[in-house]
């Protein structure tokens, strides 16, 4: 509790500050009423295989379970699943499946739904986007209505994070079959908490409870509203007035004005999110490490932390988020103008240089942060130019190759799953299709780091390798580490039992309205 | 020529320009650089992946038949898939025109209410007080930026006096019809000094017309004069600002879609764009044209109400 507040210890207005878990855990939860939120992203799809974006994941996790869940918990919980047993090999998985288990049409859910829904998983031409997640499994097997055996290609030692994410989601084998891709997608059927009461697409989606969900007495709340509310300022005037309950997303600038409200409280908590300045290491001098140390040095983090982030981060110490194998002894780099002008004699270019750096268009955020860098790097001779351009064109421009330097919104990074794996393989690892997160890093030692934790399911090999990797690149990566982000969030004094997991979604099962 | 006579012969013009519309709408895919399906699935697509996208948007047949294809199911408002929205983007694009033309016949309605008289007030006594005032007032509500002006509603008529909703739409016809007050009264304040200052300006000239001296010595009331004749010959210019602000104002209000949070044709227009939603912003991009020559027939045809001797 003392680390999540750490940041916001400096903060006058602390004390209206209220951390995770929510307030009210004492009081027994109460049954009913309707929840109503504002969100800043809404919905695409609700499949869970296509989705790829918060707006539909978070609403997704609501209406499916899976085998093992996510929890406030760094191991997947048992869910769908009641135990597993791994084989010596760690290639042979065997779930036991929960009894009585139904959907929220009242369909029972059988082996037949998860051998299903996993196949697809396992599938890379169904699971296109993302594929990699499910590619070591190499076949299911229903042993008996109540055992499933998933036997994979090779071990994997994210296997259980994987299938504790909402891709692999137990979807109705007949149902699915009968309504196809487009009509589920828009109407599904799940064994999760919710079921879909209504959805208006650019308006709000209407969640309502699952008669039959297995959690016993949950979920607590007979329906949820969540309204797709874009603009920050309405979205924090919406918990004002009560028109919602909880807004998500509450701009830096108004956290402690939202807080100082009577009737409302901003929850500060970690979730794997991370801020940060990417360069190609393609280029020179991108590719001088010397170079890379000099711009950290350079980066007064401790100021912009409190000036631009009201406090509420922290000062990142890994290239990328803090999941499950971070090690926090690693150093971060500190403001240190007299090394940073040392790091840069010793480089490739000791006079400085100039670069140009994307930023996404709009974001006043993004903008005072890429101004301060300016100012900043200049002292040591090196002249920013800022491009602002639009997210679709950030993309493009940073994918092609041709960039020096890129800085994407810290809300638009996070980890999919509990472990690092995940992230590891798509910054860190040059062969693992996006080169290195585009920065071009192509580095043996992460490389072999990267395949060492995930072919094996050895706690400690796995964490002793994400920790070399993590001090690995710190020295070497080509990039600006600046903040871990953490989800904010406002939530009125009546709801009980909100979390914001790491993952960034919510298990709503768990909420209830106090009268 | 009757009138009907007029706007069949006005509708029938509107046709080649139509005709061009399509093919700008239907160039938007084909301007992209590179392959339109390889840009649209972003680099990590599979070759399959784009491929199955390229049959699907029928790129590989010959332009010509592509293009008539494209009409085919323009008129039937078949557009497609959305590649974001993964669903058919007719209904989409059909839900959310009904909300921005409600909203912009709305904020019409909310400026006229308030332009006509106050532009007659003006006219009348021009360069007195009630003039001044008038001209100010509506200085300051033109210069202020239209978020701002929604910020400020909301935080007075819906957290003061709780009047009407932050956000969002309702679902009766009365809620729904409060839900769009709030955006309509600021797309309004932004419409009205446009209107006021243009009708000024004829009215005065009108005023000063010899057939109005010619009236009152006929001995007409001033009433009559000024409703009957002097409005009348006063309202075209402004019917032709109106005109163009109405086409500007329905894919235009992005900002006050956002504020208000209503899913309107703007703020999708913007999300397709970002996320390089090519079917979508053809769609729009044929919408938003055969809006703009709806709004200029309404237009031409208000002009022959007015005034019969268009219609010649």
């Amino acid at each position: 509790m003392t680390a999540r507040l750490g940041g916001l210890l400096a903060l006058a207005a602390s004390a209206v500050l209220v951390a995770a878990p929510a307030h009210g855990e004492d009081a027994t939860p109460r049954k009913g009423g309707t929840l109503t939120m504002a969100r800043d992203s809404e919905p695409l799809t609700l499949n869970p295989i296509g989705a790829g974006d918060n707006g539909s994941i978070f609403m997704i996790v609501q209406v499916f379970d899976t085998l093992v869940e996510t929890a406030d918990a760094p191991l997947p919980q048992p869910a769908l699943a009641t135990g597993w047993t791994v084989s010596d090999d760690a290639k042979t998985w065997t779930f036991a499946l929960r009894e009585g288990v139904k959907f929220s049409n009242g369909d029972p859910l059988t082996c037949d739904d998860v051998k299903f829904s996993i196949d697809r998983f396992a599938d890379p031409k169904v699971n296109t986007s993302y594929g990699g997640f499910g590619a070591a499994i190499a076949q299911t097997e229903c042993a008996s209505p109540s055992s499933f055996i998933i036997k994979l290609k090779a071990p994997q030692g994210a296997f259980l994070d994987y299938l504790s994410t909402f891709i692999p989601s137990i979807v109705p084998k007949a149902l699915y079959e009968k309504m196809g891709d487009k009509a589920f997608s828009e109407k599904p059927v799940g064994s999760g908490p919710f079921m879909v009461k209504e959805w208006v697409r650019g308006q709000r989606l209407v969640l309502e409870r699952n008669p039959y969900y297995w959690k016993n007495g949950q979920p607590y709340l007979d329906e949820i509203v969540v309204n797709y509310t874009p603009d920050e300022n309405t979205r924090m005037l919406k918990v004002e007035s009560d028109e919602a309950q909880i807004a998500t997303e509450v701009p830096y600038a108004q956290i402690e004005r939202v807080a100082a409200l009577d009737h409302v409280d901003v929850q500060i908590e970690n979730v794997m999110a991370w801020d940060a300045v990417w360069f190609n290491s393609r280029k020179a001098p991108f590719n001088d490490p010397q170079v890379i140390r000099a711009l950290n040095y350079a980066t007064p983090k401790e100021a912009m932390l409190k000036t631009l982030m009201h406090g509420a981060g922290d000062i990142a110490n890994h290239v990328i988020a803090r999941v499950k194998y971070w090690d926090p002894t690693v150093e971060a780099y500190p403001y240190d103008l007299a090394k940073a002008k040392e790091a840069l004699a010793k480089s490739s270019s000791p006079q400085g240089f100039a670069l140009s750096c994307l930023i996404v268009a709009g974001d006043q955020f993004e903008l005072q942060q890429a101004q301060i860098l300016q100012s900043e790097w200049a002292k040591i001779g090196v002249t920013m130019e800022i491009q602002a351009v639009d997210t679709g064109t950030i993309w493009t421009r940073w994918g092609s190759g041709d960039e020096n330097c890129f800085t994407f919104t810290g809300a638009g990074l996070s980890s999919d799953a509990l472990s690092d794996d995940n992230l590891a393989v798509v910054f860190f690892d040059f062969t693992g299709g996006i080169e290195s997160f585009w920065t071009g890093w192509n580095n043996k030692d992460a490389i072999a780091l990267v395949k060492e934790a995930d072919g094996t399911i050895d706690e400690e090999k796995r964490k002793a390798a994400f920790h070399k990797l993590q001090r690995l690149a710190m020295a070497e990566y080509p990039a600006v580490p600046l903040f871990f982000i953490k989800a904010r969030t406002a939530v009125s004094d009546k709801v009980k039992g909100f979390k914001t997991l790491p993952v960034k979604w919510w298990n709503l099962e768990d909420v209830w309205l106090a009268p | 020529m009757s009138l009907i006579a007029f706007a069949g012969r006005r509708l029938a013009q509107a046709i080649p320009v139509l005709l061009i519309i399509t093919v700008a709408a239907f160039s938007v895919i084909h301007l992209v650089p590179g392959d339109p399906a390889r840009v649209m699935l972003g680099s990590r697509a599979t070759d399959e992946a784009v491929q199955v996208l390229r049959e699907q948007l029928g790129l590989d047949k010959p332009l010509v038949t592509q293009y008539l294809d494209f009409l085919k199911a323009a008129v039937r408002l078949d557009f497609g898939d959305s590649l974001f929205q993964r669903t058919a983007i007719g209904p989409i694009v059909a839900a959310r025109a009904v909300h921005s033309l409600a909203l912009v016949a709305y904020a019409v309605l909310i400026s006229l209410v308030i332009a006509v008289p106050l532009a007659l007030l003006s006219a009348i006594r021009r360069n007195l007080l009630a003039d001044h005032v008038v001209r100010m007032l509506t200085t300051l509500a033109f210069c202020m930026p239209s978020f701002w002006t929604a910020l400020l509603l909301v935080l007075l008529f819906s957290i003061r006096l709780k009047f009407f909703p932050t956000s969002g739409l309702g679902d009766s016809p009365l809620a729904y019809l409060a839900s769009l007050t709030l955006p309509a009264v600021s797309i309004g304040l932004y419409l009205t000094p446009i209107l006021l200052r243009s009708l000024r300006a004829s009215l005065i000239q009108t005023l000063g017309a010899e057939f109005v001296e010619a009236a009152r010595a006929r001995g007409f009331g001033e009433a009559r004069i000024l409703f009957k004749h002097v409005l009348r010959n006063s309202l075209i210019a402004m019917l032709t600002i109106l005109g163009i602000n109405v086409g500007f104002l329905i894919s235009g209000a992005v900002i006050v879609e956002n504020v208000f949070s209503i899913p309107g044709l703007g703020s999708l227009m913007v999300a397709a764009i970002v996320q390089r939603d090519y079917p979508v912003i053809v769609a729009l991009t044929l919408v938003f044209g055969v809006v703009v020559v709806a709004a200029n027939f309404l237009v031409d045809l208000s002009y022959a109400l007015l005034n019969p001797r268009i219609r010649q």
